[in-house]
């Protein structure tokens, strides 16, 4: 009788000494991983078509799919290749500047991509100033210290948050690349993108979709992801 | 059966949806069970105020009817605060007010739900009740109305000779009837903006209307309308003229407990057919019904739901992230691109005390100059506490304590009893982030009217911007309640 007390009081101590050992233990970082959920790889939708996306990013112990990492830290790139066979069609070029900044700020409560919210799309914006001299530092100006009458009755308000490096990129971003229909992007862990090709596709032709991370890094940390952050979708005729 | 609207004569389909004449008859009239099971279908996306009004009403008409709302909380951009508030006290963080004329519809839901609206005199910088001690700041100096009557000042203040002598004899919001009356009486069919001899004012805005008719640059500044569509513009008066809503927009009030009362009367009527969590993330239509992809709350893998019809009530900038196969029309889908909306916060202050009185002012209720607020109202008092709310205008992306500062270098009088300060920023709310239909802009009303009332087939829109007239509250009731009949007689 008394052994089995002993036993049972080594068994609880062993476990509540093991129960610290795990407290105390530092948790490991785990590095950056992105994937692309849906839609599937090598999957094959019709040109124009409008289809939906989902990626779950997880960084340092924390996920989007706890809502860990807020949404708006994931941007997808859905993006125009003539040959999606191609190794080379894989390979992620970097994420703007201007649009990581993008996600980050507010702009997408009155902004969109390509339509028109409270305020005008950035494609519009691309359109009417690209090319013209001092649009960057204007629009940069526009977005610090905000402006009206330049787009209808609404006012852009101001964004003191934002830097003034940070709002130049993100001018930089608009003025340059805002109005290119074959590069598209959507912010937050799901939403949609638009198979959308610039001439009569061929065979081999699709939308390379690329996922990113755009929240705060540890010190030291690169961005560079794991995971199945890359996804081709060939595009069909119907 | 009557006919879809897609197969009916192009002017009896305006007639029936325009203006809500009719339609907004419909309903609110008795609450009832089911009053037979029609047999039909309906998924209502979206659980802000019209998705909820249109899900009730199909329920009225005995159609089977789920709500999918892809955040938490139902109830959209009518959100009443609670947070951070002392004594039970609340605030109206999106849609501020009604006005009486104006919400003949949401004001037979009150009485039907047993809700009370409660004066809320000046709401939103509101001109009535008139002469109750409103200010408004020009070039620094505050006036009062009866200042801004007096030909010597408004002489001073740059109108010309014809606006002085209107507005000695009316207040300053009736001044656009001394430039477009003559346009405004040739409308006479609330459906029909164009035929009425003004389809040229399609390709200019307001303000160049204005100008045209001789009004002064002190006018116009006044009046505003750069940007905004003419013949839109026009159009809108001679609509509120035959709903018989004055200039002034009519007496305003809100509803005890917060406007959010209205959302939670038809949610709780509703139950269990409203759910939470349930984002869209894919709709599908043929010429048979409707298939909705979605996720449930928690769980990972999508559902899907079949349904003879679907309304979209989510704003349009919203819903268009949400694939729909096949594809919209080139028509329909410009309007969903292409409808702009307004966002703005609302600043809210709580005060100890009316601090205006010891100032001498018998209200608060002001406009300003400065860039950081424009304008300043107070909030009916709340039972049991003597503490008061506070309401002003101010941009977007500004700190709520930057707002309270501007109110501080511009407000007339010595002190204030201020003691914080609060918004709720809605350009950062992924799902609910626009207001109010911001005016067609010059050249395209003929783009909009009247393909924004119009289905795509088995897919139905509702929402501020699907009425003849866009004005807050009223015009997404109305639009529900007018879909929600179509779906019944399709």
């Amino acid at each position: 009788m008394k052994m089995k007390t002993i036993g049972l009081s080594i068994a609880a101590l062993s476990a509540s000494f093991l129960a610290v050992l795990l407290r105390a233990a530092p948790v490991a970082r785990s590095g950056l991983n992105i994937d692309i959920t849906s839609p599937a790889d090598r999957s094959r939708l019709p040109w124009n078509a409008q289809a939906p996306y989902a990626v779950t990013v997880s960084y340092n112990g924390k996920s989007t799919k706890y809502g860990e990492l807020p949404a708006n830290v994931v941007v997808l790139r859905a993006a125009y290749v003539s040959n999606a066979d191609a190794p080379s069609s894989r390979k992620a070029g970097a994420l703007p500047e201007g649009v990581a900044r993008i996600s980050q700020s507010n702009c997408m409560g009155c902004h969109d991509f390509t339509a028109s919210s409270a305020g005008p799309s950035f494609a519009a914006i691309g359109k009417r100033y690209a090319g013209k001299a001092n649009a960057v530092a204007m629009i940069a100006g526009h977005i610090r210290n905000g402006s009206s009458g330049a787009w209808g009755g609404g006012a852009m308000p101001p964004h003191p948050d934002l830097a003034p490096v940070q709002a130049t990129a993100i001018a930089q971003w608009v003025v340059a690349h805002g109005n290119d229909a074959t590069v598209q992007y959507s912010i937050g862990k799901s939403g949609s993108f638009r198979m959308v090709a610039p001439t009569k596709a061929g065979p081999h032709a699709g939308v390379v979709l690329s996922a990113f991370y755009t929240g705060p890094l540890e010190p030291g940390d690169t961005g560079k992801a794991a995971g199945h952050n890359t996804v081709v979708v060939y595009g069909s005729s119907s | 059966m009557a006919r879809p609207p897609e197969q009916m004569e192009r002017r009896t389909f305006l007639k029936t949806v325009a203006a809500g004449f009719g339609a907004s008859m419909i309903g609110a009239t008795a609450e009832a069970e089911p009053s037979s099971a029609a047999g039909k279908r309906a998924i209502v996306a979206g659980a802000g105020i019209t998705g909820l009004a249109c899900a009730y009403e199909l329920m009225q008409h005995g159609i089977d009817v789920t709500v999918l709302e892809a955040s938490g909380r139902y109830g959209g951009h009518v959100f009443t605060g609670h947070d951070g508030l002392s004594d039970g006290l609340w605030a109206d963080y999106g849609a501020d007010h009604l006005t009486r004329p104006g919400y003949e519809q949401f004001f037979r839901y009150v009485d039907l739900f047993g809700l009370e609206a409660v004066p809320y005199p000046n709401a939103e910088g509101s001109p009535l009740p008139a002469n109750n001690g409103q200010l408004m700041q020009i070039s620094g100096k505050f006036y009062t109305e009866a200042q801004l009557a007096d030909p010597t000042t408004l002489k001073l203040l740059g109108f010309n000779e014809g606006e002085i002598a209107f507005l000695s004899r009316h207040p300053w919001y009736e001044l656009p009837t001394l430039y477009l009356a003559g346009h405004i009486a040739r409308f006479h069919d609330p459906s029909q903006p164009f035929g009425n001899g003004c389809d040229d004012l399609d390709m200019i805005d307001l303000d160049t209307l204005y100008a045209r008719q001789g009004a002064s640059k002190r006018a116009r500044d006044y009046l505003g309308g750069q940007h905004v569509n003419a013949l839109y513009g026009v159009w809108r008066f001679s609509v509120m003229k035959g709903r018989g809503i004055p200039l002034s927009e009519g007496e305003t009030f809100h509803l005890k407990g917060g406007n959010e009362e209205m959302p939670k009367a038809f949610a709780a009527r509703l139950g269990a057919r409203v759910k939470l969590n349930h984002p869209i993330t894919a709709i599908s239509h043929d010429a048979g019904g409707v298939t909705v992809t979605y996720t449930a709350y928690g769980r990972d893998e999508p559902q899907t739901m079949r349904a003879d019809y679907l309304v979209n009530c989510i704003s349009l900038p919203v819903f268009r992230r949400i694939p729909v196969t096949p594809a919209l029309s080139p028509a329909k889908q410009y309007v969903v691109d292409n409808v702009t909306y307004s966002s703005h916060p609302f600043f809210v202050f709580e005060a100890e005390s009316k601090f205006w009185l010891d100032d001498g002012f018998t209200n608060l209720a002001m406009s300003f100059e400065h860039p950081d607020i424009s304008s300043i109202w107070g909030v009916p008092e709340i039972p049991n506490s003597t503490r008061v709310i506070l309401k002003a205008f101010g941009p977007s992306g500004l700190s709520p304590g930057r707002v309270l500062a501007a109110f501080r270098e511009v407000y007339p009088g010595k002190h204030d009893t201020i003691i914080q300060a609060l918004t709720y920023d809605w350009s950062r709310d992924a799902l609910a982030p626009t207001c109010e239909m911001e005016p067609f802009a010059p050249g395209t009303l003929r783009r909009f009217w009247p393909e924004i009332m119009k289905p795509e087939g088995r897919l139905y829109f509702a929402g501020t911007y699907a009425d003849a007239l866009s004005r807050g509250m009223e015009s997404c009731v109305r639009s529900a309640a007018r879909i929600a009949k179509e779906v019944a007689d399709a």
